[in-house]
């Protein structure tokens, strides 16, 4: 990535969230917010998409524009992005399954990208649809200040809500709640409204809201919407950043892919485990994944770096 | 079973029977007019679903039990619409062969509808809330006490949680599973099984029994909060499973009948037709483990 010559030798950086879109995106932004914060010699902002046409051209056009979900970002039309067009170097930055039309459909305006930043557990270079751009892995490590969070916890069990389930209503997934129900027991948390933007106004539950349930919750647990593997790495962070045990259920997957966190072919191999395991035991296998592979902070420097 | 009464159904309303609730030797003292007991009435209002009550008392029964063991009151009170099949007589044998205690029956000799059967139970009920269960429909007794709890921590009107839909014994949908907004001026996803502060109710006119808006009584009182400005929570909760049957309230022939409804609803609580985008708050989304979380928005701060 080009350092900036007009300012003094700072790099800028530009992080661009959706004003519109999901919430769970504008925490991605923040997320990489402070992880830029922590470079050297590099102005950062967060910006909303919908207040780039009264950003300072000049700044763009030195700056390096990383765009959180575009998609999500031109809502409201593709030309809120147009003035990113003027900046030295643009990335799209992803976390989503590449086989899906989540990522596909990103590419679809007219700005164009010099590299797609894949946030997740796993690199899918190999598989990223759209060979044109130059794909970039970033490992969703935790901040820095989020390592030290969750070393220092010590969560306890049980807690007053088994299971947790948010997630948006599909058929599976409605079959996927009465199993919890039923197997896992009821004393479980469900929010499955029908999909749409998660933000306020919209009856959905904000980053806080689902930061204070799963404080309460000793199996975070959630299923893909679509067929390919791939595992959801901010569910699982968003679980241990609580105390609560991530639990993926994926019926598809045989064995526990490389590299990943524990997954679960179905809530009965939940139960069998949660039967012969204490929690604090289960939790804390995800607390060594999650402090194993350094902070966000370094993972995003060193990509800023090799771009 | 503490008693199984036969009520007759006057012209302009309707007789109602000596009622812990409803005490007094002339007759009737309505409830809203008094301070009830906390504590919970599961009322099943029930027409022609005889073969259904076991499975709805059974389930209501238990989940009095799991009110009781937080420290409340509570009862299970059927009340049987006129049935023709047989309803009634099934009532009096559970009643002589079991002689529960914490259920009560009324039996209806006219059929007075929905609206005002449920009516009839917030009026009857003996205690400060009362959760409606179709008698074909039933609840878990964990999801109850979750919403029981619920009510008396956020003094709500109205709580519900998620519904399974069980077709054929198999899950096939899920309903009242979503936060009050203002997208129920588009339609109704909040069903009736719920608990509802019986007083406040009452002093919001009960569901109305009015044709204009036929058979969305329910949709009509849940506008009627939102108009009012009563308080709608939403509990993260599985409340029961509503089970959906060939011979279900809506079908598709009534189709044109539902679309007329709908639109006498819009014109009365949606006349702009845009209040669906409304991002004001029409309802909370709570958990007594939890607290309120419909807060935490960036805009909130």
């Amino acid at each position: 990535m080009p350092a900036d010559s007009a300012g003094m030798g700072r790099r800028r950086l530009l992080v661009v969230y959706p004003p519109l879109g999901n919430s769970f995106y504008c925490e991605l932004a923040m997320r990489l917010s402070k992880a830029a914060s922590a470079l050297d010699n590099t102005d950062t902002r967060l910006i909303s998409a919908a207040d780039l046409s009264i950003c300072d051209t000049s700044w763009i056009r030195g700056a390096t524009a990383l765009v959180v979900n575009p998609v999500e970002c031109a809502l409201s039309g593709w030309d809120v992005l147009s003035p990113l067009s003027a900046s030295r170097f643009r990335a799209a930055v992803l976390a989503e399954c590449v086989e899906t039309r989540w990522f596909r459909d990103q590419f679809d305006g007219d700005v164009e990208y010099q590299a797609v930043i894949d946030v997740g557990f796993v690199d899918q270079g190999s598989t990223q649809p759209s060979p044109t751009v130059p794909y970039r892995f970033l490992f969703n490590a935790p901040l820095a200040e989020e390592s030290e969070r969750i070393a220092a916890m010590k969560p306890r069990y049980p807690r007053s809500l088994t299971w947790a389930l948010v997630a948006a209503r599909t058929d599976d997934r409605i079959r996927f709640a009465a199993e919890l129900h039923s197997i896992l027991g009821p004393e479980g948390f469900l929010f499955m409204p029908d999909v749409r933007p998660v933000r306020p106004g919209a009856g959905m539950l904000s980053p806080s809201a689902l930061k204070r349930t799963l404080d309460k919750t000793t199996f975070y647990v959630w299923r893909s919407h679509h067929d390919f593997p791939y595992y959801e790495s901010f569910r699982f962070l968003d679980a241990v950043l609580s105390g609560s045990i991530p639990c993926k259920i994926d019926s598809q997957t045989g064995g526990d892919p490389a590299g990943l966190p524990h997954t679960y072919q179905s809530v009965e191999d939940l139960v069998d485990e949660a039967d012969n395991r204490s929690a604090e035991d289960m939790f804390e296998e995800h607390r060594e994944f999650a402090l194993a592979h350094g902070s966000l902070d370094h993972r995003f420097r060193e990509l800023i770096r090799d771009v | 079973m503490s008693r199984s009464e036969a009520v007759p159904a006057a012209a302009n309303g309707h007789a109602r029977p000596d009622h812990p609730a409803s005490p007094g030797s002339d007759g009737f003292l309505p409830s809203k007019f008094q301070q009830a007991p906390v504590g919970l009435t599961i009322m099943i209002p029930n027409w022609n679903h005889r073969g259904f009550l076991p499975r709805s008392i059974s389930t209501a029964r238990e989940s009095i039990a799991a009110v009781r063991q937080l420290g409340y009151p509570g009862e299970v009170l059927v009340i049987d619409d006129a049935s023709r099949d047989g309803s009634g007589r099934l009532l009096r044998s559970l009643d002589g062969f079991y002689g529960w205690d914490d259920v009560s029956v009324l039996l209806l000799q006219e059929n007075l509808g929905l609206s005002e059967v449920r009516n009839l139970g917030l009026e009857l009920s003996r205690f400060s809330h009362v959760l409606f269960l179709d008698a074909d429909n039933e609840v878990f007794p964990s999801g109850v006490a979750t919403l029981f709890r619920a009510a008396l921590d956020t003094r709500a009107v109205y709580c519900y949680g998620n519904l399974l839909d069980i077709q054929q014994g198999r899950v096939v949908g899920i309903r009242s599973n979503e936060a009050p907004t203002l997208r129920l001026t588009v339609e109704n996803y909040i069903d009736a099984l719920a608990l509802v502060d019986a007083k406040q109710a009452l002093a919001l006119g009960g569901y109305a029994h009015d044709p204009r808006f036929g058979f969305f009584e329910d949709w009509e009182f849940a506008l009627h909060m939102v108009a009012e400005e009563s308080e709608i929570t939403f509990v993260p909760t599985v409340v029961g499973n509503y089970h959906v049957l060939p011979l279900s309230m809506i079908t598709e022939s009534d189709v044109p009948k539902r679309e007329r409804f709908t639109a006498q609803m819009r014109r009365v609580y949606a006349q702009s037709g845009t209040r669906e985008w409304d991002p004001e708050r029409v309802g909370r989304v709570y958990h007594p483990d939890i607290g309120y979380l419909d807060e935490g928005w960036m805009s909130d701060a």
